[in-house]
């Protein structure tokens, strides 16, 4: 058995793909006698975008032991309560897709088929009012969790905005402290072992062969191992999520610090405001076959908060995962491994859940097939959710106002989706599953942020008599509002907690 | 507003449960119930041996524990003891062993350490097992430390006393009760219950299990009072044993359908709700009792159908989506017996496998992890209990658990061990602990 022992590892890549592997490998394997090697080309760069997350890269860092102020201090981070979709539902709406629930069952029916029942009696609907992280969003409030479950203040999660660049510095100098091993080159080869296909080594233009046992492929959109190399293949999804562009530009801060994410729906795509604590990025994601580089390029700068930054980057992409993400002794992790738009910021999301499998599914030398397909079926459910939850977005919509949106209008969808949203339309109910970044809150909080409002509710939901359902709504929405009242301000926190400056 | 009915068709365990919950759950401004009531029921000794959760059914419709015990017969059952199915018996119990230690599943700690050689090696470490060994019960400490306080347990009970417990309890909650079917005509919803399907024309899809059973009921037999279900592997197919406060039950199963008095075929609908018929219970799914199966099924049935119960009865999609939840929680229940029969050595017989239970199998037998699936009722070490007592050991630990060393791991397997057996010194017998707290009137082991 010893023989069979994996003892290297090679990553390619030193974006923020390849360092998050590498911490996340060196701090869990810390006792193993593993030698892992980091190679990445200075010549070649890195993507340079990605600066939103989800909450849980949290549990990634503390798994790390990372001292959380430290990390924002060295990232320039502030903190992120959720995303904010403008014009998506219809040109002037507004809502805000939260860390966090809106209200809390009444008798064991979900809130929500509560609101279902106040739409129909007329009421105003609009969940920002009954969700806390919304409401400290949009009062710009932040404060870490109280600690107290039962305390309404507890009652969100949050991730943070931060300059991904420095994250991947930081998860440098983090793993070279843990002894991982860093060269700095670029691949010209990828050899393979004649009786397996296997991957034996790669070559550097120094003339130098690299051996490992497992490769993980962090090389970005390229696929240098597990396409170029490998030939695995790619599921294509751009008939379901056109867009295949993005151009990005800095820019200064205007405005009180904001502790949430925008994204912007626009006539070929949709735009992005990050806001960090030095800066604020931008990017407009859009569909190349309904604007040019040029028009595009001029619409993200026209929308742009404060002075230009930095000079427009424009970025090719194709949506879609894959064939198989673990394939032979290769693993793909990161851009290399799928791409999906990062309207959900799920972009290090999807590399932390592909670490996390990897670590769960470690294998031995020969990668067994079993282990290859566990780790592949539990990599396909997380991208296949997330696809369906972004394109949820652009057809909960009634737009049509531009080729673009007519183009998504008459787009067929996947079954899945389409069943789940019939489902949703009918009652209310929510298509639940385990694995997925995005659970029934979420579905929840974009089903109602753009307007599909459900033709029934749960019947259960009348055993509260309609005349105390105002009293039961209006006792969350004072809750809320009176929590938020008492909040800090997300700047005035963000100074004492991790001030970069 | 005219009101929407519902009529149930009594006849196994599942009516009078859908009665009481659909009474208590659905508004009474909005909804009429009927009960038909159909004779004694059906099969009601496969629901005598119940999962932890039923626990969680009585409290949703206040049926208090100890009026449950008390009007039910009803004694504590902390696992099922499977005699002859692998190379020795085992208690699967409904709680995970031990617990991780620096971050280590359990499992796979007792084997790097070499402290593994068969499932006897885990008892120390389980709470229900040692104290259904020692005929030992307490409800579990919930202010308790974690090994003390996350143990679950689950009873062995008159199943036609709950029925009428249950019945009661939905007509205080207003629904009605009527001796002849005609009011179905009339129905909105027709809930079958009757242990036979109703439409001919919902296709059925079969399972190799048993085909033939007798039941017994027989004055007990011992003058402890069984903390577990014994499910004993025979020639011809097994056999189980359950101990209520008054009486034992014993299901003999066989794989011939000659053998026992009553045949029955195990499989399911693929479409249990069709139009205004749902088939619950036995008219929807025949699983036979291993892990409370069909009761439990029943159980969650019923909860599923509360919680997608479509405003509009003539919609399709809430129907759609409880049939797709439904059969997909019976095919991974029924994966779980098909590995149980096809992973004994009990029988040279062929139990074919569905493609997840293979990939599921093999995922443990190659590395020890347990593969989750959705619609999957089971805990992780329900499955593997099952593996290993059934002498499937994994191949590889997990790499994390391969440099443990001996003297980290020792204090705290000692410790586990310890507060267990603390926690066992103060509990009382099985038996006192029903006389004090819940016996019924006939209690047998006073
Ligand atoms: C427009 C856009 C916006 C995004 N926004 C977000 C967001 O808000 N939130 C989020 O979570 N994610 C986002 N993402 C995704 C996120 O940017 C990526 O998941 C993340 O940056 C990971 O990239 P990577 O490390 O896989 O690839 P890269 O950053 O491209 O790194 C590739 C690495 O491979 C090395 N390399 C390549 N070829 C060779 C070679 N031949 N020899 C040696 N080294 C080589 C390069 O030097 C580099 O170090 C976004 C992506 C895009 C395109």
């Amino acid at each position: 058995m010893d023989n069979k022992k994996v003892t290297s590892i090679v990553i390619v890549g030193g974006g923020t793909a390849g360092w998050m592997t590498a911490a996340g490998l060196c701090a869990t394997l810390r006792n193993q006698e593993l030698s892992i090697t980091l190679i990445e080309s200075a010549a070649i760069g890195t993507v340079g975008v990605g600066e939103a997350t989800l909450p849980h890269i949290r549990f990634f860092n503390q798994r790390l032991g990372i001292n959380e102020a430290e990390l924002m201090k060295a990232t320039k981070a502030t903190f992120k309560l959720g995303i904010e979709f403008k014009d998506w539902g219809k040109i002037g709406d507004s809502y805000i897709h939260p860390f966090g629930n809106f209200g809390e069952d009444i008798a064991r029916v979900g809130f929500h088929h509560y609101v279902s029942r106040a739409a129909q009696q007329g009421f105003d609907i609009h969940l920002d009012k009954w969700s806390l992280p919304v409401m400290a969003a949009r009062h710009g409030k932040f404060q870490l969790p109280h600690p107290d479950p039962n305390n309404i203040l507890s009652s969100f999660g949050f991730a943070y905005q931060f300059d991904a660049g420095l994250y991947a510095k930081f998860l440098r100098a983090f793993s070279e402290k843990r002894g991982i091993k860093r060269i700095e080159g670029r691949i010209i080869d990828v050899n393979l072992r004649s009786e397996n296909g296997f991957i034996s080594s790669v070559k550097l233009e120094d003339g130098s062969d690299i051996e490992a046992d497992i490769f993980i492929d962090c090389s970005g959109f390229r696929g240098l191992l597990i396409e170029q190399a490998l030939e695995t293949g790619y599921k294509d999804w751009t008939n379901f999520l056109p867009c295949d562009r993005a151009v990005t530009a800095a820019c200064e801060h205007e405005g009180p610090s904001l502790p949430y994410t925008t994204a912007t729906a626009k006539s070929a795509g949709w735009q992005w405001r990050i806001p960090l604590q030095h800066r604020t990025g931008n990017g407009y994601v859009y569909c190349s076959d309904h604007i040019s580089d040029d028009e595009a390029a001029a619409s993200m700068l026209a929308d742009l908060e404060g002075d230009q930054r930095s000079e427009p980057k424009t970025l090719r992409f194709k949506t879609g995962q894959r064939n198989k993400s673990w394939h032979k002794n290769c693993i793909a992790i990161g851009l290399s491994g799928g791409f999906l738009e990062p309207l959900e910021s799920t972009g290090i999301f999807l590399i932390q859940e592909a670490i996390t499998n990897f670590i769960e599914m470690f294998p031995t030398k020969d990668c067994p097939q079993i282990d290859q397909d566990e780790y592949n079926r539990i990599m396909d459910l997380n991208f296949e959710r997330v696809r369906d939850f972004l394109l949820l977005h652009y057809v909960a919509t009634t737009r049509d106002d531009s080729p673009f949106w007519r183009h998504i209008r008459d787009m067929e969808l996947p079954e899945s989706l389409t069943y789940k949203m019939e489902l949703f339309k009918s009652s209310g109910r929510v298509v639940s599953y385990d694995v997925g970044a995005f659970k029934d809150p979420s579905w929840l909080a974009v089903y109602y942020g753009q307007g599909i409002i459900p033709r029934a509710y749960d019947p259960v939901a009348d055993h509260i008599p309609l005349e105390s359902l105002p009293q039961h709504l209006g006792k969350v929405e004072n809750e809320v509002a009176q929590a938020v009242e008492s909040m800090s301000r997300h700047g005035d926190y963000i100074r004492q907690y991790c001030n970069a400056a | 507003m005219t009101r929407q009915r519902i009529v149930i068709l009594g006849g196994d365990l599942s009516g009078a449960m859908a009665a009481a919950y659909l009474g208590h759950h659905l508004p009474s401004k909005t909804y009429e119930i009927f009960y038909v009531n159909n004779g004694p029921l059906v099969k009601s000794e496969w629901c005598a041996s119940s999962y932890s959760d039923l626990r969680k059914f009585n409290q949703k419709i206040k049926i208090g524990e100890a009026e449950f015990a008390k009007s039910c017969a009803a004694s504590l059952k902390l696992g099922e003891n499977y005699t002859g199915w692998g190379p020795s018996s085992y208690i699967n119990s409904f709680v995970d062993y031990g617990a991780n230690i620096m971050g280590v599943n359990f499992i796979d700690l007792m084997l790097q350490q070499g402290l593994y050689n068969s499932i006897d090696d885990l008892i120390p470490y389980s709470l229900p097992v040692r104290a259904a060994k020692e005929g030992k019960f307490l409800p579990p400490d919930t202010k308790g430390r974690p090994i003390v306080s996350d143990f679950d347990y689950g009873y062995h009970f008159n199943p036609q006393a709950y029925a009428s417990l249950l019945l009661g309890r939905a007509k205080s909650f207003g629904v009605e009760m009527v001796q002849t079917r005609s009011i179905s005509e009339s129905a909105d919803l027709i809930i079958n219950a009757t242990g036979t399907p109703l439409n001919e024309t919902d296709n059925f899809m079969s399972w190799i299990g048993c085909k033939s059973y007798t039941a017994r009921s027989l004055a007990p037999q011992s003058s402890k009072l069984s903390l577990t279900t014994d499910i004993t592997a025979k020639d011809k197919g097994w056999t189980l044993t359950a101990s209520d406060q008054t009486q034992d039950i014993v299901i003999d199963f066989f794989f011939d359908e000659e053998m026992g008095e009553h045949q029955h075929h195990c499989g399911r609908l693929s479409k249990p709700w069709s139009d205004r018929v749902l088939n619950i219970g036995f008219a929807a799914i025949c699983v036979e009792p291993l892990m409370g199966s069909p009761l439990r099924l029943m159980q969650h049935d019923i909860e599923r159908l509360v919680k997608l119960f479509p405003p509009n009865l003539t919609d399709p999609i809430e129907r759609e989506e409880y049939n797709r939840q439904t059969v997909s929680t019976y095919d991974r229940l029924w994966d779980y017996h098909a590995l149980q029969y096809a992973s004994s050595s009990a029988w040279q017989r062929d139990f074919p496998l569905t493609a997840k239970a293979t990939h599921k199998r093999d995922v443990f037998a190659a590395r020890g992890r347990i593969v989750t699936y959705e619609e999957d009722m089971l805990f992780r070490d329900n499955w593997t209990t099952l593996f290993l007592g059934q002498g499937i050991t994994p191949q590889r630990i997990d790499p994390f658990a391969e440099n443990l060393k001996a003297k980290d791991v020792n204090p705290q397997l000692n410790a586990i061990e310890k507060i267990i057996t603390q926690a066992l010194r103060s509990m009382p017998r099985h038996e006192e602990f029903i006389a004090k707290q819940c016996a019924a009137r006939r209690f047998a082991y006073k």
